[in-house]
C-alpha cells in the first residue's frame, strides 16, 4: 500500500491563502480580533495606572 | 538562485502581488491570512530582547527612583519602539528579504501581510511609544527614544545598510541607544555612565555581528548588502573583529577606571575582555585558505559569536550587580 500523503499543517505559514481552509482563516480573523481586544484592554489599564500614579504626587506649592 | 534584490523586487510586484493585494484589502477576493504570530515576528523579538535587557539595566542602575507603573511602562515604550523599527525595518528591506534564505519567509515577503500595512503599523506603534514615553516619564527620554528610531531607520536602514561595509558600525549605534533611554526615563537627563555603556554596546556590535557574518555572508552577498566579508573579504572581516575587540575592552573597562563602578563590575569586565580577546585571536588565527575562508567550517567565528552574547548579557548585569552591591 502506498504512503498517505502527509497532511497539510493547519499553521504551516508556508501556506498561501488559497490553501488554507475556511476555519483556518477564521480562526486567524478571530485570534488577532482577541489580540487587539486585548492589546486595547491592557492600553486602557496602563492608561488608567499611569493616571493614578501622575495624580498621586504632590504638586509643588499646593 | 543568483538574482538581485530588484529582480525579486519585480517579481514581487508580478506573480506575487494579486496574493499581497488579497491579503491587505479583504474585500478585494480574499481575506487576510496573517496570523497574530506574523504579526509579532514583524517587531523582531529576538532583537528586541537584547535592547529591552540593556534599557532595563540603564533604569535599575541610574540614581533616583521611578515609580514601577512607570518603570514598566517606560521598558514597554522602549520594547514597541525597537519593535516599530524593526516592523519598520521590514518593509523598507522587503526586496532583499526576499532574496536571503535566512528572511524570505518573513511575513512581508512571504506575502501573509502586505507591506504597506507593515509601515502603518510600524509607525503607529513608533509614535505610540514615543507619546506614551514623553507622558509616562519625561520629554527627554522620549526625545531619545524617537532619536533612536529614527537613527535605525533613516541612518542605518535607509542610508547605510546598502551603500558601506561600514553600515553595521554606524548603524550599531541605533541598538546602543537603551541603556542611555532607560537612565533618561529616571533622571530627565544624560551622565558619562550610560553614555559608556553607550560606548560599550557601540563597540561591541561591529566583532559581534561581523562574527556571524564570516559564515552568513553568502546572503548578504545574493541581495547585494555590502556587508564587510561580501566587500573586502574574510580576512579583513577577522582583523576587523579583532581589532574592535581591543577596543571594546578597555572601554568597557572605563566605568571602573573612572570609579564609577566597583571591583565587581571591573573583575567581571577584566576576565570577559581577556576571554572575548581570546574568542577574536582565533577567529583571527583560523585555519583559511588564501582568500581567507575558514577550512574549519568558521568554529571560531561561531564560537565568538555565542560569546559576544554572552559577554555583553555578563557585563550588563554585572553593572547592576555592582550598583546593588555598592
Amino acid at each position: 500500500m502506498a504512503p498517505l500523503p502527509p497532511a497539510p499543517e493547519l499553521n504551516d505559514p508556508e501556506l498561501s491563502d488559497a490553501e488554507l481552509s475556511d476555519a483556518e482563516l477564521l480562526r486567524r480573523r478571530r485570534q488577532r480580533n482577541i489580540a487587539m481586544l486585548v492589546v486595547l484592554l491592557s492600553l486602557s489599564g496602563l492608561f488608567f495606572a499611569i493616571s493614578l500614579v501622575k495624580l498621586s504626587k504632590p504638586v509643588a506649592g499646593g | 538562485m543568483n538574482e538581485t534584490a530588484s529582480q525579486a523586487l519585480s517579481k514581487m510586484g508580478g506573480a506575487s502581488a494579486p496574493l499581497l493585494d488579497r491579503a491587505a484589502d479583504p474585500q478585494a477576493g480574499g481575506m487576510p491570512i496573517s496570523s497574530v504570530a506574523d504579526w509579532i515576528a514583524l517587531l523582531k523579538p529576538r532583537v528586541v530582547m537584547l535592547v529591552v535587557f540593556t534599557g532595563w539595566i540603564g533604569m535599575m542602575i541610574a540614581p533616583g527612583t521611578l515609580h514601577p507603573v512607570l518603570g514598566f511602562t517606560a521598558i514597554l515604550c522602549i520594547t514597541i519602539a525597537a519593535g516599530a523599527a524593526g516592523a519598520i525595518n521590514m518593509w523598507y528591506d522587503r526586496d532583499i528579504d526576499l532574496v536571503m534564505r535566512r528572511t524570505r519567509n518573513r511575513p512581508i515577503p512571504a506575502g501573509r501581510i502586505a507591506a504597506d500595512d507593515a509601515l502603518t503599523f510600524g509607525i503607529v506603534l513608533a509614535v505610540a511609544s514615543v507619546m506614551v514615553m514623553a507622558l509616562a516619564t519625561n520629554v527627554f527620554a522620549a526625545a531619545v527614544l524617537a532619536g533612536s528610531i529614527g537613527f535605525y531607520v533613516f541612518v542605518y536602514t535607509m542610508w547605510l545598510k546598502r551603500r558601506t561595509a561600514q553600515n553595521i558600525v554606524i548603524g550599531g549605534a541605533a541598538g546602543a541607544f537603551p541603556p542611555m533611554i532607560g537612565w533618561a526615563a529616571v533622571t530627565g537627563g544624560l551622565d558619562i555612565m550610560p553614555v559608556l555603556l553607550f560606548a560599550i554596546v557601540f563597540f561591541w556590535t561591529p566583532p559581534h555581528f561581523w562574527a556571524l557574518s564570516l559564515w552568513a555572508h553568502a546572503d548578504y552577498a545574493r541581495a547585494g548588502v555590502p556587508m564587510l566579508p561580501v566587500v573586502a573579504g574574510a580576512k579583513a572581516t577577522r582583523r576587523q573583529v579583532f581589532i574592535y575587540t581591543l577596543v571594546l575592552v578597555p572601554v568597557s573597562l572605563a566605568p571602573w577606571a573612572l570609579a564609577l563602578t566597583g571591583p565587581i563590575y571591573g573583575g567581571a569586565a577584566l576576565v570577559l575582555g581577556l576571554g572575548f580577546i581570546g574568542c577574536s585571536w582565533r577567529v583571527l588565527r583560523d585555519r583559511q585558505d588564501a582568500a581567507g575562508a575558514s577550512l574549519t567550517n568558521d568554529a571560531p567565528a561561531r564560537a565568538a559569536f555565542k560569546f559576544s552574547i554572552a559577554y555583553l548579557f555578563i557585563l550588563f548585569v554585572a553593572v547592576a550587580v555592582d550598583r546593588l552591591a555598592g
